[in-house]
């Protein structure tokens, strides 16, 4: 595919145990394309979060490759940023939030650009007030966004998400994933949201990527083709959502029970 | 709330309780830590008048002797005695500056160590053989390369301080959170940003544990190095008024070092609490 900004390519990692190599990642391959909103599912310890960590270049792969465009990632590479699940301590707590979506750009660009980038981001995620706040005086949710600000401030040709929604109340998780897909769609991002949870996964995506269970390795890539805007109630409602629901769950579950040597 | 914007967003906060009931709370507390300090105090008087010893006068002859020395009536010297600004001012200017150059060193250092792998390796023995040593063994050396001077007490201070700064800025910068340190790379922080922003604030609150703890240190020393090596200073003078049977001076002056150890200690505390004013809102409890 020439229009694909993300290339993951035979992506294999393994770990040096006592018994041997414990293979945790097996030749993974799928590429996202400019503009797309993947999400990748698999069963809970199927190595998801080692596999972001390879994409964005902050473990070593043992095989394989990622090039975002042409350039190969061997360490986290320019137009990446990355939303992590535990917003509490990816935050700064001791910077305000001005100061940690501003950090990654001070000394990169000039300061009425940076102003203006910051006041940008924290709008799109409706926290235009909070920028002299610390981290912690704002709700586990208000967090998050502080977060995905400071990837947006980043102008990201890719924003990687790990289970960004995993620490927040169900409630609070619907919010946050409208105001992702309205972020997504003002901000023309790509993304590859990694998570466990399928209606997440199928409400937010346009492709489902699936992975088994250890060593992992693609199950399916499942195309989304439901409507957009997309809706809490009506999405939901639809038939093809409970379909491409069920697909996933049965294809995550198939895999689950290949249990594996991981553990023991 | 500096800009305006469309959503209300206010800090979350625990909900404060009457002021009364804070006020009686506050109360207990002050009976429960001041009852022992005041027994004490009329154990001592009760011993100083029934014993016929000089050696331990009555409170009231050592707050006597304590103005008589150590205050004046003259403002422009802050209403401190002139002994005063020989000797305490000699030990404060040593104790400080022995204090400073060995938390600039300590934070340096380990900062340094903590980053850098192979140089805690190479300075591994180093820094333990510093850890683990008392401190005052080096007195003789010290006044062997410096003599009976200043320099040889601001050198011993900040020789005897400087590890347990050390030690707390390498663990801090060690123990800095996984995801934090991850967060950081993936932003693609530069080096100089790296350290200032996220590493040595990170590390803050163990360095703030090494610091307050050094300081304790650096009046021991302070102490014993004029106790044994120097024409002026507080230890200077207390052993010289114990040598001279001046027992009510040698209280006084005791009485000082406890005094300057306690608002050293209050002062830090001030300051620790406003830098790691994050720390217990982020991980701290509520009081």
């Amino acid at each position: 595919m020439d229009n694909a900004i993300l290339r993951i390519n035979d992506l294999s990692k393994s770990y040096p145990s006592r018994t041997g190599d414990v293979q945790a990642i097996e030749k993974v391959a799928f590429d996202v394309r400019a503009g797309e909103f993947v999400a990748l599912v698999g069963p809970s310890g199927c190595g998801k979060t080692t596999l972001m960590m390879c994409v964005a270049g902050l473990v070593p792969l043992t095989s394989g490759e990622v090039y975002l465009r042409a350039t190969q990632v061997t360490e986290p590479p320019e137009g990446l940023a990355v939303v992590f699940q535990d917003y509490s301590r990816s935050l700064f707590p001791w910077l305000t939030v001005a100061s940690n979506v501003e950090v990654p750009l001070r000394g990169r660009l000039p300061k009425d650009e940076i102003r203006q980038r910051r006041r940008r981001a924290l709008e799109a995620v409706e926290l235009a007030g909070a920028d002299s706040l610390y981290p912690w005086q704002l709700s586990g949710g208000m967090q998050q966004r502080v977060a995905i600000a400071r990837g947006l401030a980043m102008n990201p040709e890719v924003l990687l998400m790990d289970e960004p929604f995993a620490s927040v109340d169900a409630q609070t998780r619907a919010t946050l994933e409208d105001l992702l897909l309205r972020v997504w769609q003002e901000f023309g991002s790509t993304i590859l949201f990694v998570t466990h949870d399928i209606d997440e996964a199928v409400y937010l995506s346009d492709r489902v990527v699936v992975l088994t269970q250890g060593p992992s390795t693609v199950n399916a890539d499942i195309p989304v083709g439901l409507p957009r805007p997309r809706d809490q109630i009506t999405t939901k409602e639809n038939p093809e959502f409970a379909h491409l629901r069920s697909e996933v769950f049965r294809l995550v579950m198939k895999s689950t029970r290949r249990t594996s040597i991981v553990g023991g | 709330m500096s800009t305006s914007g469309p959503a209300e967003i206010a800090p979350t906060g625990a909900a404060k309780r009457p002021w009364s009931w804070r006020a009686a709370s506050a109360g207990y507390r002050l009976l429960m830590s001041s009852w022992l300090i005041v027994a004490f105090l009329v154990g001592w008087e009760i011993w100083a008048r029934w014993s016929p010893s000089l050696f331990i006068p009555t409170m009231g002859t050592i707050l006597s002797t304590f103005a008589d020395v150590w205050l004046s009536s003259d403002a422009e010297r802050l209403f401190l005695s002139e002994q005063f600004w020989t000797d305490a001012s000699a030990s404060l200017t040593r104790a400080g500056l022995g204090w400073l150059f060995a938390a600039a060193a300590g934070i340096v250092g380990g900062v340094v160590l903590g980053v850098w792998r192979q140089a805690a390796w190479f300075f591994d023995p180093i820094v333990r053989f510093g850890v683990s040593t008392p401190s005052t063994i080096f007195l003789p050396v010290a006044i062997l390369i410096f003599g009976i001077t200043s320099a040889m007490n601001i050198f011993l201070i900040a020789f005897g301080a400087v590890w347990v700064i050390l030690i707390n800025t390498l663990d801090g910068v060690r123990s800095l959170d996984r995801t934090t340190v991850l967060t950081a790379r993936s932003l693609r922080l530069g080096r100089a940003r790296y350290l200032f922003r996220i590493v040595v604030p990170g590390a803050s609150p163990q360095i703030f544990t090494g610091l307050r703890v050094s300081i304790g240190i650096a009046l021991i020393l302070m102490i014993v190095a004029e106790l044994f090596a120097a024409s002026e200073g507080l230890g200077f003078f207390i052993s010289f008024s114990q040598r001279r049977f001046n027992y009510p001076n040698m209280w006084a002056g005791i009485l000082l070092v406890g005094l300057i150890g306690i608002a050293a200690n209050t002062l830090f505390a001030i300051v620790e609490a406003r830098v790691l004013r994050w720390h217990r809102g982020a991980f701290g409890r509520d009081e």
